[in-house]
């Protein structure tokens, strides 16, 4: 015999050995436990799946795939619905304050103006005074910038389409996760009135339900009692209240501000004395024309020095405004994205214990 | 081929070969003893029929080889008698109807709810009757006939095999835990155990119901333990009854297994018809 004959014996003796071994090794474990069969052999346990009343029978890997598909749709689904939120805020919220920056101008119009310079003026006599104890500037800038009533009804409106969205979008989620269902259960999985008996009985409709965003979490309902009741106008306020809260005027340019105001008095009062000294040559009426000519001198020097202001200030304070709705708008996105992103949540968590709730059968709790 | 015949390694090969070949008798086995009692009637018949006819080849060859031992002996090889007396079909349906009742012992013992010991000794067992037939066609080489001598190895292999299978088997029941038999009558015993068995065919189902009466009387009668209660000769009878059927049932299993390796080794294990 030569070397090389032998070496494929060798090989040959050796393979036979290890698969001698390895099947003796097999059989004598079916031999001590001949349940090991049933793995490859026993039927598998089947279950009974109703839903909006079909009934279909499925076994327990389908079961199993249903629950993760379950559990995909309701993860998806929330990280949409937050999504879709999002967007829809960004895009309503650009529009609103993009009307409130266009009016600013209209703002900074009536506070460089005569009228509004003795309004503020009357308006803070009468706060000194005592029966005036509003901000009158404030007021002015929600009736011009915010257009008073009209940003929460606004609000109220972005709320509304957001609920309306988020139903949209749960009722998307419900077909769409019936639809992978019945692709999963339609071929061959037909309820049939022969063949052992299911394991279980599982009705998905309060799965469908909480996926349709009407079920124990009640998210819609949670939504849409938000919406009617001036939810998201009722998170502004607070904001729009410390916003109020700052000086107006303040803002222009700060204390340079009451410097300029004061210097406005005085040049004011100098021109109007000045001019009231031309009417001492008229006699008699030199009162009279000193009143006329030096209120007339007055209006033209708080006109002429509104003017300036105005070329001065006009920009900061329409910067100053840009920024406060700004702010504003950044603060009432981030206040309303949380409380929408709490809900979609807890809709969530709602899905998942309503999938654990609904399949609990295919995984019994071993007792002791 | 003849044993010894191969180049070198050819016994190893031939020996692993065999082992491979005897695996799905013990797999068979241990499927029947999982399923069996799902069978129908007629599967429970075709199973039984065909365990029996392997072990009819085994039987019938070895019947042959026996034969023609005897006619070798006794009468000249041009005698007419000896073709006509060297075994055929007659010996074949012989076996056949041994091998049947033998056949249906061991499907029902394997169908019967038992502890592992006996599967598992089955399946350990495929490797020790293809050794003991090496060792044997080895010692028997320079001794017998070399047209007979595969056969007679077998034969030795066979029995040496039964003995320790018989034995290692017997100290396993020792250690086995029985069904509780002291406060029954014995009719209450053997309605008992006879009332566990379950299976889909009525037929299996009676045989499986005697066989567990059997049982329920070795067991009933091993239990009475009370001086004076029991003459000791009924006691020996009934392990006697317990142990033939046991050895009924590993001679089934041996039979199987040996009657595979007289269809592999057939062309080479066969006398031919020379006189």
């Amino acid at each position: 015999m030569t070397t090389e004959a032998a070496h494929p014996s060798l090989a040959g003796n050796a393979f036979r050995a290890l698969l001698l071994l390895s099947v003796l090794g097999v059989l004598a474990a079916l031999a001590i436990d001949q349940r090991l069969l049933d793995r490859f052999t026993a039927p598998q346990p089947s279950y009974e799946i109703t839903l909006e009343g079909q009934r279909f029978r499925v076994d327990g890997g389908t079961a199993e795939a249903m629950v993760r598909q379950a559990s995909g749709r309701a993860d998806l689904g929330s990280a949409r619905a937050q999504l879709a939120v999002s967007e829809l805020l960004e895009r309503e919220l650009d529009s609103v304050f993009g009307d409130l920056s266009a009016r600013v101008p209209e703002y900074a119009d009536w506070y460089f103006s005569l009228k509004g310079e003795y309004a503020r003026l009357s308006m803070l006599i009468l706060q000194r005074i005592g029966p005036q104890d509003r901000d009158y500037l404030w007021e002015r800038a929600e009736a011009l910038i915010f257009n008073d009533g009209e940003f929460a009804d606004r609000l109220t409106a972005i709320e509304n389409l957001v609920e309306g969205r988020l139903g949209v979008h749960a009722r998307e989620q419900q077909t769409a996760w019936m639809a992978d269902l019945l692709r999963l259960v339609a071929p061959g999985h037909e309820a049939v009135a022969t063949g052992p008996a299911p394991v279980a009985t599982l009705s998905l409709d309060d799965l469908a339900a909480e996926i349709g965003g009407h079920g124990s979490s009640e998210f819609l309902t949670r939504i849409s009692a938000s919406s009617a009741g001036a939810g998201s106008a009722g998170l502004a306020a607070p904001i729009l209240a410390r916003m109020g809260a700052r000086p107006v005027a303040a803002a222009v340019a700060g204390s340079t501000l009451a410097a300029k105001g004061a210097g406005r008095g005085a040049a004011r009062a100098g021109t109007a004395g000045a001019s009231a000294l031309g009417c001492a040559a008229t006699g008699p009426a030199a009162l009279a024309c000193a009143v006329l000519v030096g209120g007339t001198a007055w209006v033209a020097a708080d006109w002429a020095l509104l003017s300036l202001d105005e070329w001065r200030h006009r920009e900061a304070l329409i910067a100053d405004w840009e920024q406060r709705l700004s702010k504003l708008r950044a603060e009432l996105e981030e206040v309303l994205n949380a409380n929408y992103a709490k809900a979609i949540e807890a809709w969530r968590q709602g899905m998942e214990t309503e999938v654990e709730r609904t399949f609990s059968p295919l995984h019994p709790r071993t007792s002791g | 081929m003849r044993m010894g015949s191969g180049p070198p390694g050819g016994g190893l090969r031939e020996a692993l070969n065999d082992m491979l070949w005897l695996l799905p008798v013990p797999f068979l086995l241990i499927l029947a003893g999982r399923f069996g009692s799902m069978l129908s009637d007629h599967a429970v018949v075709a199973a039984v029929v065909g365990a029996a006819a392997l072990m009819t080849a085994g039987m019938w060859l070895r019947a042959v080889v026996g034969r023609r031992i005897f006619l070798a002996g006794a009468l000249r090889g041009e005698s007419p008698w000896y073709r006509w007396l060297r075994g055929g079909a007659g010996l074949a349906v012989v076996s056949l109807l041994v091998a049947i009742p033998l056949a249906a012992i061991l499907l029902v013992t394997v169908v019967r709810p038992t502890g592992p010991h006996l599967l598992v000794g089955l399946v350990v067992n495929v490797p020790v009757l293809v050794l003991l037939r090496q060792f044997w066609a080895r010692r028997l080489a320079a001794h017998a006939v070399p047209r007979f001598q595969p056969v007679l190895a077998l034969r030795l292999a066979l029995a040496v095999n039964f003995l320790l299978l018989f034995l290692v088997l017997g100290v396993a029941a020792l250690f086995q835990s029985y069904p509780d038999f002291g406060a029954l009558t014995l009719t209450g015993a053997m309605l008992s155990e006879a009332g566990r068995q379950q299976a889909e065919s009525g037929l299996l189902l009676g045989l499986m119901q005697l066989a567990a009466a059997k049982d329920a009387l070795s067991w009933w009668l091993g239990q009475q333990m009370l001086p004076g209660a029991m003459r000791p000769g009924l006691q020996l009878a009934a392990w006697a009854v317990l142990l033939a059927t046991n050895a009924m049932v590993i001679w089934s299993y041996l039979l199987m297994c040996s009657s595979v390796l007289t269809l592999l080794h057939w062309r080479s294990w066969h006398p031919g018809t020379e006189s």
